[in-house]
């Protein structure tokens, strides 16, 4: 990636070429919204379809242990908010040791999800014809867990893309790559872990609490 | 639509604001676990919809700092959000309107109704759900 801190010749000032970076990456935050949006959509019809199987679905999945992974989301959340913060203040040190902090509960919490996997794996509360769980034989029990798997699948494989890019950002970081008039990355990055978070919150009421 | 114009920021977060803000994030999220330990039907959906959209609202405003960053940002947030709720909207409304036998059967023990030559027909229940 380019240094930031340079206007390319296009932009009038380095404010305008930073607004252009944001607007670029809201418009792929957008798309990956969009994403999610089948998913939700699917999830909205197989509920009102299969309410009774959603209901004791969801109140078969562990929403405390969905809980302490809501919360270790939220605090790589301020994590990188805080990493944001320090490399506008040219503190590459600290910049550094906010991204791996928030790169850890991003592995923290696939450690957890993957914990929740195992025991699904382990009941045979699995998508589709794979579905053998015998505590829940209502009709479409099987929809829910498919959407389960689909849901948090897809969501825990934005977790590694971001675990990924906060790990090369820590790694840049530390080569001191940033300072106040070049954080663009920084700023780019988080806004792409707090989609993942945001997410998340409205995956843990939907899929664990109702 | 980035023009020239476009945007210092309109101050920024501090840290003391993020600290609260993450504060409050924590509290909601425990605060939405013990709403559903309560049994309160319909209303268990309500308000935890209500606490995510408000844990998503801070996050987006906050940490995505959408409160500062005026202007083309927001317009492509709303965007998405406005389509994400037009496909749900109409994807349920599609499946709520439906005549029953349209939807995949939630009751095994429903049958369809019996044709009687003449004419009338017999049926158990006229609607394809418990």
């Amino acid at each position: 990636m380019r240094p930031e801190g340079h206007v390319q010749e296009h932009f009038a000032n380095i404010e305008v070429q930073r607004q252009a970076a944001r607007l670029g990456m809201w418009t792929f935050l957008a798309t990956e919204i969009l994403l999610f949006a089948g998913l939700f959509a699917a999830y909205a019809e197989y509920r009102s379809l299969f309410h009774q199987a959603f209901v004791l679905g969801a109140r078969h999945l562990d929403a405390m242990m969905a809980t302490v992974e809501t919360a270790v989301l939220i605090t790589g959340s301020f994590a990188v908010v805080m990493a944001h913060h320090y490399a506008k203040s040219s503190k590459a040190g600290m910049t550094c040791l906010s991204l791996l902090a928030a790169a850890a509960t991003g592995l923290a919490f696939l450690m957890l999800h993957g914990i929740e996997y195992w025991h699904h794996f382990e009941e045979g509360a699995l998508p589709g014809k794979y579905y053998s769980f015998p505590e829940i034989q209502a009709v479409g029990a099987s929809m829910f867990f498919t959407l389960y798997f689909l849901m948090t699948g897809l969501h825990s494989l934005h977790v590694m893309a971001g675990v990924g890019v906060l790990t090369w950002l820590a790694w840049r970081a530390a080569g001191g790559a940033f300072s106040n008039n070049n954080y663009n990355a920084v700023e780019m990055g988080g806004l792409y872990w707090h989609l993942v978070d945001l997410i998340w919150i409205f995956l843990f009421p939907l899929l664990y609490l109702v | 639509m980035v023009d020239s114009t476009a945007h210092a920021d309109h101050g920024e977060l501090s840290p003391a604001r993020s600290a609260m803000i993450y504060v409050g994030l924590l509290l909601l999220t425990v605060a939405t676990y013990l709403f559903s330990r309560f049994n309160l039907g319909t209303w268990s959906v309500v308000i935890a919809m209500v606490i995510a959209i408000g844990k998503a609202s801070l996050v987006a405003l906050f940490f995505m700092q959408l409160w500062y960053h005026r202007g083309s940002v927001r317009l492509a947030l709303a965007t998405a959000v406005l389509w994400l709720f037009l496909l749900t909207f109409f994807v349920v409304a599609d499946v709520k309107s439906r005549y029953p036998l349209a939807n995949p059967n939630a009751n095994p023990t429903w049958q369809p109704p019996t044709i009687v030559h003449g004419g009338s027909s017999q049926a158990p229940s006229p609607s394809g759900r418990p």
